[in-house]
């Protein structure tokens, strides 16, 4: 018997970008899986994603292309509580790759991710994110956001008494 | 300019100085809002500075994040979690109490390595809010001259979850109170009163204890077990002696361990302990492990059908065999791992699938060889094969040539899936050539292979002589890790549908001589501080 054609679906972004996917390539998302579980008729409209532009969601789509098949995270609460306290910010090569584009991208990429509810992709832009300020001053990690500092004299004084914590006796 | 206009002129000024600094300062907040990272939601802040104090790193580490603006300070100063971990890092008197301030109401885990005195009033302070403290991790150095008679005046833990120990003469009050929360128990060289612990513990799930200052009798402790009816993994290193009487058989209290490590014990302990089967749960197991003691490993292949027989009716277990041996000048660590995944054939009768790792030949031949008979091998990891294509074996026995047996052996599994190889070059190149032949027949060894991982080696094979032209059915995945040299993927293209290179520059930087990775038993992931 021949295995069942992939069944495609339709999805609108917010730019009006239309791309038809394996369904099993966007059940990657939680959010898209279960509006698919609730509807009971196949239906040609497209789904709307008023959160996410074309290009963003390219990369989210080449993103789930890639991992289509693997296992999705389980919701288990302990397993949950282990990875917390087991935090690492190792990221596979390809994802790695993947995660290499401009600033702008990549926290776009992180919104679609969390507003998707895709844990997988949403874990390796925090851990991009976190690896980028790990071991930076935070002059540097204002220099690499673009972003200044915006501290009261008051708050300055109080960071320099900070600062004493992190010396050693 | 009069006294009174000249102080005038000065309070106007201050004014508009004032006014041009708040104007400044909220030119650059509203400047920072527009900044592509503080688009982010909280959750998200939350989620990557949680990333930047993982197990490796120092509690202090958090702290360069709170000084880049105020919006990032806000967010993580807010976030108590960030502030619950105490360690050798910042328990210092000046930071101790404004952190514990920052942890807010939320669990303390609190980690101390090294020359520890903890009466001082430091760790007093760290210690204060005993209600609040969930994971304890404490390991001294060690030193012979106080040969462990170092003792600790501390009240008990009320919320303790986590328990580890390092090198400690352990009062029976950190084991009291409201020991039911205990969930995890690591005990390493201390010294303590296992009876107690036996008795207090009855919701404690992994229980780890290794080179106890008293060794407790086997028989004894497995009796002790029936107050533990919640232990789901347990580590036993060096940990027990074997019966007064050798004979005796202790009926299992109703535990279901999903992991267990017996390691190092004489061989009369260890021969009793495997006749003991019902220690081993079959039916919630999911890893094994047994290290036979130093000098003793010839009882192995008897008891690799006892082995195999409690794994067969499982339902997906890792066993672990692992020999040490010491013939003088110094350690060899061979191991063998197996994986399995119980599935269901048409018929509904258990079909069991493995996954071996080969180290010791004789003795994992004898292995390979009993689960290929008695189940089928679907994974196959060669851990080490020496450059002139031998496998390491004890010193007094012949090593076994390659390819006579092994390349024999391997090519007659047909239903390999998945290949990892840890080998020298010259092997590999023979070995995916055959994989890469043997292909293009529909029914012919190799059929079904998906993935082929080639790590720890010396090099991408220069004279890979795969031609991406030729008509053969590629493999899923070529995985190539921690090898010396820069592999260039583009040689293997058509051998993989995909390339995957990982940790080849981590690797490059250790330069180890010749590692050995063990595989990691899931509990030993809490088998200590990082």
């Amino acid at each position: 018997m021949a295995a069942p054609a992939t069944q495609q679906i339709k999805i609108r972004c917010n730019d009006e970008k239309e791309f038809t996917v394996d369904r099993d390539v966007l059940e990657r998302s939680v959010l898209i899986k279960n509006m698919l579980e609730d509807v009971t008729e196949q239906q040609d409209a497209p789904i709307p994603l008023p959160n996410v532009s074309g290009p963003v969601m390219a990369k989210v789509l080449e993103y789930c292309t890639h991992h289509r098949g693997e296992p999705l995270p389980s919701a288990d609460t302990e397993q949950s509580q282990d990875e917390t306290r087991k935090r690492t910010t190792d990221i596979s090569e390809w994802d790695q790759k993947f995660i290499t584009v401009d600033q702008e991208m990549l926290f776009e990429i992180i919104l679609a991710a969390n507003y998707l509810d895709i844990k997988s992709l949403l874990d390796v832009g925090c851990k991009t994110v976190a690896n980028m300020i790990k071991g930076k001053t935070p002059e540097e990690i204002r220099k690499l956001f673009n972003i200044v500092n915006d501290f009261t004299p008051e708050e300055e004084a109080q960071i320099k008494k900070e600062n004493e914590w992190a010396e050693d006796r | 300019m009069n006294d009174v206009n000249i102080a005038n002129r000065r309070a106007q000024l201050d004014t508009e100085i004032r006014d041009l600094e708040a104007r400044l300062f909220s030119l650059r907040v509203e400047r920072n809002a527009l900044a592509p990272i503080n688009q982010l939601p909280i959750e998200i802040f939350i989620k990557i500075f949680s990333l930047l104090v993982g197990p490796k790193d120092k509690a202090i580490a958090i702290l360069p994040i709170t000084w880049v603006t105020r919006h990032w300070r806000q967010i993580a100063v807010d976030f108590a979690e960030l502030w619950s971990t105490l360690d050798n890092s910042n328990v210092k008197d000046r930071c101790i109490e404004p952190w514990l301030a920052r942890s807010k109401t939320s669990s303390l885990h609190i980690k101390l390595l090294g020359k520890l005195w903890l009466e001082e009033p430091r760790f007093q302070t760290a210690f204060s809010q005993l209600d609040r403290i969930t994971s304890l991790r404490i390991s001294r150095e060690y030193s012979p001259a106080d040969n462990l008679q170092h003792t600790w005046t501390m009240p008990s833990f009320p919320s303790l979850a986590e328990v580890f120990f390092k090198n400690f003469t352990i009062p029976n009050k950190v084991f009291t109170s409201t020991a039911s929360t205990r969930k995890t128990l690591l005990l390493e060289r201390c010294t303590f009163d296992f009876a107690f612990v036996l008795s207090t513990y009855s919701a404690l799930k992994r229980l780890s204890i290794i080179t106890p200052a008293q060794p407790i009798r086997a028989d004894l402790f497995l009796e002790g077990l029936a107050g533990m009816p919640n232990l789901k993994a347990l580590i036993l290193d060096r940990a027990l002696t074997e019966p007064v009487d050798a004979t005796r058989h202790v009926a299992m209290p109703n535990i279901q361990l999903e992991s267990l490590v017996l390691r190092c014990m004489s061989t009369e302990t260890q021969k009793w302990l495997i006749q003991q089967e019902d220690l081993i749960c079959p039916r919630t197991m999911s890893s094994c492990s047994f290290l036979p003691s130093y000098q003793e490993h010839a009882d192995l292949k008897s008891l690799v059908p006892t082995f195999c027989r409690v794994f067969s009716t499982g339902p997906r277990v890792v066993v672990s065999i692992d020999i040490v041996e010491s013939p003088g000048a110094g350690y060899k660590v061979y191991i063998a791992y197996g994986l399995k995944d119980g599935k269901s054939s048409p018929e509904g009768v258990p079909h069991v699938l493995f996954s071996v790792d080969i180290y010791l030949a004789t003795s994992i031949l004898a292995i390979l060889t009993y689960l290929n008979a008695n189940s089928g091998l679907e994974h196959l990891r060669i851990i080490r094969i020496y450059r002139d294509g031998s496998f390491p074996l004890s010193e007094t026995q012949p090593s076994l040539e390659l390819p006579h047996s092994l390349a024999e052996f391997i090519g007659n599994l047909t239903n390999i899936q998945n290949v990892q190889l840890r080998a020298p070059f010259p092997f590999m190149k023979r070995f995916l050539a055959s994989c890469a032949d043997a292909r293009q027949s529909p029914n012919g060894n190799f059929s079904i292979l998906e993935t082929v991982s080639i790590i720890d080696t010396d090099g991408p094979d220069p004279n890979f002589d795969h031609d991406p032209n030729r008509a053969t059915k590629p493999i899923k995945t070529l995985i190539l890790e921690r090898n010396t040299m820069n592999s260039n993927s583009g040689e293997y293209d058509g051998f993989a549908e995909r390339v995957v290179i990982a940790g080849t520059e981590d690797y490059l930087r250790l330069q180890p001589a010749y590692p050995v990775q063990l595989p990691r038993h899931p509990l030993e992931s809490f088998d200590g501080p990082n």
